[in-house]
């Protein structure tokens, strides 16, 4: 039940509404933004590297530049990013007139907000921002390493965004628990209903971590004492990292759950081995918590064979739920719109980047490549060449269902193209010049490296041109494009049985019956029919 | 007990298992120790949900059929005066002043934001209240 509506100002709305649209949309924008000025930093980092010589921003701004790079795009943008998809689509995928919390969901934004202009604000202290890498190490982050004002407002920065996400992630589990429309049980969640369960799950367990860590940090800073001793930096890294590979999974699983979604509406079946799939994101979760030392083998003060074991085990559930995305394509007639090349893009990339993954969880090869462009690119994969052509496979499928205009094919293949196209030359060399030996966070590097830089910079400027296209095409569709349906690509769930953009309240319309994971798909071919 | 708790519970069961494995295999204390606040942390979790379901069955009353303002100025303000707060113990005390003091007016328009809901739901609840906008058809 809600309070009836009246219309009131926009901007009043815009920052104080409790909608779940709204607060979702808000998100996203303001982490889109954090997301160009990283890409600005990405391109400044880039261009520093394309000689060996540090003489484009010097160490000292390097180090900030990389470290506010790193932070935006991991507490800024990938992170709520994926919290604002859930925002948005889980209430509606649910089948639920609001979402659980709102107000909290609204104060988890306006903490975001305040969490990046806080951590940015270092750049206009005496040392500069933060400049201690997205991990902040001890003791590279103490007083004494890392002086300046700049470090400490990075910190609180840290744990405002930390807080932002637990905010929406707990309203997105309420809802996803509680707020359930009739029928709905939770074998009928669809597909990224119960990734984003799965990633709210991990946000509530690993993310009270990280805001101890930056809490014992800030203390470190202020009094000393915390991080002493042969221990103190060890137990730094077991806290960090406790969130910290948690949290690539919080980066990976929502976009697991879109690709989901994409595959089974532009293949025209259902998603294939939907039980193995919930079990095997049962079990994933689990183990990508219990993983995290695998970051600390080389410091040789943990138990490796366990960490080892864990991490390569995680292989099998990462297994299952590929084999069913493949099996949901397997004899399929599939349309090969946008959203749909964004999907094949993730499955094809995001393989180099979990294979890779598999190699640094082994200790003698992980001892080979610590520290090293090898890891860069290992993650890259994971997160911009995995995670981020979800994103945008998610941006064209939902763009008409959130704003009730179609965006422009061609752009969008242009943009799929060229985006691929610079993954691919900025992110591969790197796992060569890593294996060469080329140590990551640094300015300068051996002239040895500089051919395969040079292609790596190329590759980032392509990554850039993609990105100003998909600007374009998000400008042009919005004033120009034809008027989207209410279900443009036949989706399966139930926020395609309501109108583009939702009313208020969701649903305008009787739902459909839920008697499966597809309600919209059964409603227009029937439950017994597995594909058209 | 509702299904709805059931992956709390799977999650909470995966997670001991992992710890009680890296207990025996672990030298050092602080790893295993972390993973086992997490399983417990997860399952008291689930157990809260399970008894909240309980006695939700018991008393009939359904936790979806609520008042929600429709904006929240005072939850904007909060947003706005923590960080606010937060910045300040770094770059002037006169910003802790200046937080502390919305902080505070914005509870202040929370609890007006409880008790007009509150009345709200009450007046929902009277037989002959008018139908509200919003829940599924």
């Amino acid at each position: 039940m809600a309070l009836a509506v009246t219309p009131r100002p926009r901007a009043l709305t815009l920052l104080t509404g409790t909608d779940h649209k709204v607060i979702g949309l808000r998100v996203l924008l303001t982490a889109l933004a954090f997301f160009l000025i990283a890409g600005v930093f990405a391109a400044l980092i880039r261009t520093e590297l394309l000689t060996p010589n540090a003489g484009v921003l010097g160490e000292d701004a390097y180090n900030q530049v990389f470290t506010m790079h790193g932070s935006t795009m991991i507490y800024l943008f990938v992170i709520p990013a994926a919290m604002a998809l859930g925002v948005y689509l889980v209430p509606l995928q649910v089948g639920a007139a609001e979402i659980a919390m709102p107000r909290l969901a609204l104060l988890g934004w306006w903490l975001l907000v305040g969490g990046g202009i806080t951590m940015y604000l270092g750049f206009f202290t005496q040392n500069g921002a933060g400049s201690a890498g997205w991990t902040a190490y001890q003791p590279l982050s103490s007083s004494a390493n890392t002086p300046g004002d700049g470090m400490y407002l990075w910190i609180l920065g840290v744990m405002l965004a930390g807080v932002a996400s637990m905010f929406l992630a707990w309203c997105t589990l309420g809802t996803i628990l509680r707020r359930r429309a009739p029928g709905m049980t939770m074998l009928r969640l669809p597909v990224f209903t119960w990734a984003m369960l799965v990633t709210t799950l991990l946000i509530v367990v690993s993310f009270p971590a990280l805001i101890l860590a930056m809490v014992l940090l800030l203390i470190e800073r202020q009094f000393g004492g915390v991080f002493d001793g042969s221990g103190g930096p060890i137990a730094y890294q077991h806290l960090f990292w406790f969130f910290g590979h948690p949290a690539v999974y919080v980066m990976f699983f929502p976009f697991f759950g879109v690709v989901g979604e994409i595959v089974a509406t532009f293949s025209r079946k259902r998603f294939f081995g939907y039980r193995a799939m919930v079990i095997a994101l049962l079990v994933f979760t689990a183990g990508s918590t219990a993983v995290w030392a695998h970051h600390m083998f080389t410091t040789g003060q943990i138990t490796s064979r366990y960490f080892a074991l864990t991490s390569t085990m995680l292989v099998v559930p990462a297994g299952i739920e590929y084999f069913d995305t493949l099996g949901t394509m397997w004899r399929a007639k599939i349309r090969l719109a946008v959203p749909m090349l964004f999907a094949l893009g993730f499955l094809v990339q995001f393989v180099l980047g979990g294979l890779s993954g598999v190699l640094t969880a082994s200790p003698p090869l992980d001892y080979h490549v610590h520290d090293s462009y090898f890891v860069v690119a290992h993650f890259h994969y994971v997160v911009f060449a995995g995670s981020m052509f979800a994103f945008f496979g998610a941006f064209y499928y939902w763009f008409p269902k959130v704003t009730g205009r179609m965006m422009h094919e061609r752009a969008g293949l242009a943009h799929f193209v060229l985006l691929f196209v610079g993954t691919t030359l900025t992110f591969f060399p790197m796992h060569i010049l890593g294996w060469e030996g080329m140590p990551r966070r640094v300015a300068e590097y051996a002239p040895k490296f500089q051919d395969l830089n040079i292609v790596s910079t190329i590759g980032a400027y392509v990554i850039g041109l993609a990105t100003l296209i998909w600007l374009a095409n998000v400008v042009m569709s919005l004033r120009r494009a034809t008027p989207a349906p209410d279900d443009p690509w036949e989706g399966h769930t139930l926020e395609w049985a309501t109108s583009s953009p939702p009313p208020r309240h969701n649903f305008d319309r009787p739902l459909p019956p839920i008697r499966s994971h597809a309600p919209v798909f059964d409603a227009r071919y029937g439950l017994a029919r597995p594909h058209v | 007990m509702s299904r709805a708790a059931f992956p709390l519970l799977a999650y909470a069961c995966l997670l001991s298992a992992l710890a009680v494995v890296l207990w025996v295999w672990d030298d050092h204390w602080l790893p295993p120790t972390m993973l086992s606040v997490a399983a417990g942390a997860m399952t008291a979790t689930a157990g809260v949900w399970v008894v909240q379901d309980r006695r939700l069955a018991r008393t009939g009353e359904a936790l979806d059929l609520r008042a929600v303002p429709d904006l929240s100025a005072a939850t904007a303000l909060l947003g706005f005066a923590i960080p606010t707060a937060l910045v300040g113990s770094y770059l002037g005390v006169y910003l802790v002043l200046i937080g502390g003091g919305l902080i505070v007016l914005a509870f202040g328009g929370l609890v007006r934001e409880a008790l007009a809901v509150r009345r709200a739901a009450r007046a929902q609840a009277r037989p002959d209240a008018p139908p509200q906008a919003g829940g599924p058809p």
